[in-house]
């Protein structure tokens, strides 16, 4: 009997924290569909223009661009960099290690405005101009530790052995890294390209210091959103990012467990 | 059997931390033979093999093979290959593939490198089993794999980490049969490393058995087990009686050893090992050299009390404590009545006699 009053009062805090999260989200497709241009209730009526009036914005559409080819840049360059430090920090147990992961987190816990700002007197310092290159270089920095996270929840449990006999079988360390690590990790590199994308294309804060004049979505949007007669225009947007996110979060989750149960050469007990 | 040096490891030793996992070991292995190092775990087995491996680098120290100095040489430029613990199947590569993937860098036509497979494939019994995964697989399939992937390589010692050590125990039987018939057949030499000591005694020709870093001693199975040479070895390999006494008498070919609990023991000096009057020594007998009966034999005979029986189907295992000596005595009897009666219910009084050539005398440590 308890157990179930138990199981009630978990189920009402279940709804009541998933309703505070989501339903402020769930606004912004409602209004997005609402032929009105004031966000207010009562909604006026069902429209698709502010999603035709989005895709015809030359500016949008380079802004997009602009971010794609951050995202991708980004997501290559952390993953890129994340994987033989993932690699060290698992496999090979390197000495001061948790100093290390420590470090590479810290990026997480600095203020973003804080970090766009160092970032930007960096730049200027380095005599760098403010251009996509600079938030690529901004963007690569804080998606290292989201890269680094992902691959090494993939190499745990990697049997250091593989490896091994793929040397013990004429290998060189190299030609083991792809014949043998690569494949097997392929999957956790797959999830932290698609998180480490989303991340970029997501931040507003660090590309607002460094973008210069090549901006981004989150700082086209925010641009926008001094003219209030554009500001459907950007519920729309802001939609379709929502659910585009939603579907890479997902996807990327997906893939990274993937043959991660049953494939595992030990799934026998050994010692 | 004169030893040649096709394998030879050199005052070999190497250090994990504040331990010394390898101490010094030296030891010849001769080409073609089935060699097993035995010890319990942590006892520096798997670290000496890792080390004719190339996985781990002497700290100081030689090992060759065929002649050649391998000591500072990664594993791939070794011509060993290694039967890991775990297998180590690819787990994103087929079978066929598996095992073809040392055959790369021989640089073979496609046909050729078929072939070769096809006939490890043959040689394991897994006709058809190409195509399928790691995961697909039982694990003494598994094993095989592992096996064939490293035999395709035609090394010149194969090495093998407890490789039946994950198997149920009637596997493990028809797979230790199956590997040495296997060996004798491809006439590779075998490093085989385990803790079982059933299992290095029935496959092996020679035995090295570790502890704590040392190697303390080198035979054949028979030698190992009639005559070890120290109360760790005779205390690791089978069951052992054990007490200790001092050498009274020494004579070419007779002992006598006075002892605290037993009055004289009478016992012929095995090996070259000489032993002066004076001299404490330990005196080792294996259950099955005991013999127990209600009246006191003519030689080596000790009365005890009878403690417990195993009934074993063709054998009894008897426990019999003799006043002043600590662990009691271990005795295997045959069933068939002869020497225990029938009758004997545990506490009765009984005796324990062995003859004067059934003891193993050992120094004292």
């Amino acid at each position: 009997m308890e157990k179930k009053h138990g199981g009630i009062g978990l189920m009402i805090y279940a709804i009541a924290y998933l309703t505070f999260l989501y339903v402020p989200v769930l606004f912004l497709p409602l209004f997005s569909f609402n032929d009105s241009l004031f966000v207010a209730f009562p909604l006026k009526g069902f429209t698709t223009k502010w999603y035709a009036q989005m895709f015809e914005d030359e500016a949008m559409h380079r802004a997009f661009w602009n971010t794609l080819r951050v995202g991708f840049a980004a997501a290559l360059a952390s993953t890129a960099l994340a994987l033989p430090a993932a690699k060290a920090l698992t496999l090979n147990r390197m000495r001061g290690g948790n100093v290390l992961i420590g470090f590479a987190n810290i990026p997480l816990f600095v203020p973003e405005i804080v970090l766009g700002i160092s970032l930007l007197i960096l730049m200027t310092a380095a005599k760098v101009p403010l251009s996509l290159i600079s938030v690529t270089v901004g963007h690569t920095l804080f998606c290292i530790p989201f890269a680094l996270a992902v691959l090494m929840s993939r190499f745990e449990g990697f049997d250091r052995s593989l490896e091994e006999a793929s040397l013990d079988l004429g290998e060189s360390g190299w030609m083991t890294f792809w014949r043998v690590t690569f494949p097997i990790v392929f999957p956790g590199v797959v999830a932290s390209l698609l998180l480490t994308f989303l991340v970029s294309f997501d931040d507003f804060m660090v590309a607002f210091f460094l973008c210069g004049t090549d901006t981004t979505l989150p700082v086209f949007i925010w641009g926008e959103l001094r003219f209030p007669f554009k500001l459907p225009g950007v519920l729309a947007l802001g939609a379709a990012i929502l659910i585009g996110s939603c579907i890479l979060v997902a996807f990327a989750e997906w893939v990274r467990r993937l043959g991660t149960t049953g494939s595992g050469p030990a799934s026998f007990g050994h010692a | 059997m004169a030893i040649d040096n096709f394998l030879s490891i050199q005052g070999v030793s190497k250090r994990f931390g504040g331990t010394l996992a390898v101490n010094n070991v030296s030891l010849d292995i001769a080409r073609g033979e089935f060699f097993s190092l035995l010890g319990p775990s942590g006892c520096g087995k798997t670290t000496l093999m890792r080390m004719i491996g190339g996985f781990a680098m002497p700290d100081s120290g030689i090992v060759a093979i065929d002649g050649a100095d391998v000591t500072a040489l990664p594993p791939n430029a070794r011509p060993t290959n290694m039967v890991f613990q775990s297998y180590a199947i690819f787990p994103h590569l087929n079978i066929a593939d598996n095992i073809g993937y040392g055959l790369r860098k021989l640089k073979l036509s496609a046909a050729e490198r078929e072939k070769r497979i096809a006939a490890s494939l043959a040689m394991i019994k897994l006709e058809g089993f190409g195509q399928r995964r790691a995961n697909e697989l039982s694990g003494g399939e598994r094993q095989r794999v592992a096996l064939a992937r490293a035999l395709i390589m035609q090394p010149k010692v194969l090495l093998l980490d407890e490789p039946l050590g994950a198997l149920d125990k009637r596997l493990r039987e028809a797979m230790q049969i199956e590997l040495r018939e296997l060996q004798r057949r491809l006439g590779i030499t075998f490093v085989f490393v385990t803790h079982d000591q059933d299992e290095a005694l029935s496959m092996s020709d020679r035995v090295g058995v570790m502890s704590k870093g040392k190697l303390l001693q080198v035979d054949k199975p028979k030698a190992l087990y009639e005559r070890p040479g120290s109360r760790e070895v005779a205390s690791f390999i089978g069951t052992m009686n054990f007490f200790e006494g001092r050498v009274l008498e020494a004579a070419a070919d007779s002992l006598t050893i006075e002892t605290k609990e037993i009055s004289r023991v009478a016992a012929k000096p095995n090996g070259a090992r000489a032993f002066a009057v004076g001299d404490r020594v330990l005196v080792a007998i294996r259950p099955e050299k005991l013999s127990v009966s209600s009246t006191p034999a003519s030689v080596n005979s000790v009365q005890g009390r009878l403690h417990a029986v195993s009934y074993l189907g063709d054998h009894h295992l008897l426990q019999i404590i003799v006043d002043g000596i600590r662990e009691p005595f271990i005795v295997l009897a045959p069933s068939d009545g002869k020497g225990l009666d029938e009758n004997a219910m545990p506490d009765s009084a009984v005796w324990v006699s062995w003859p004067a050539d059934g003891a193993i005398i050992l120094p004292a440590a």
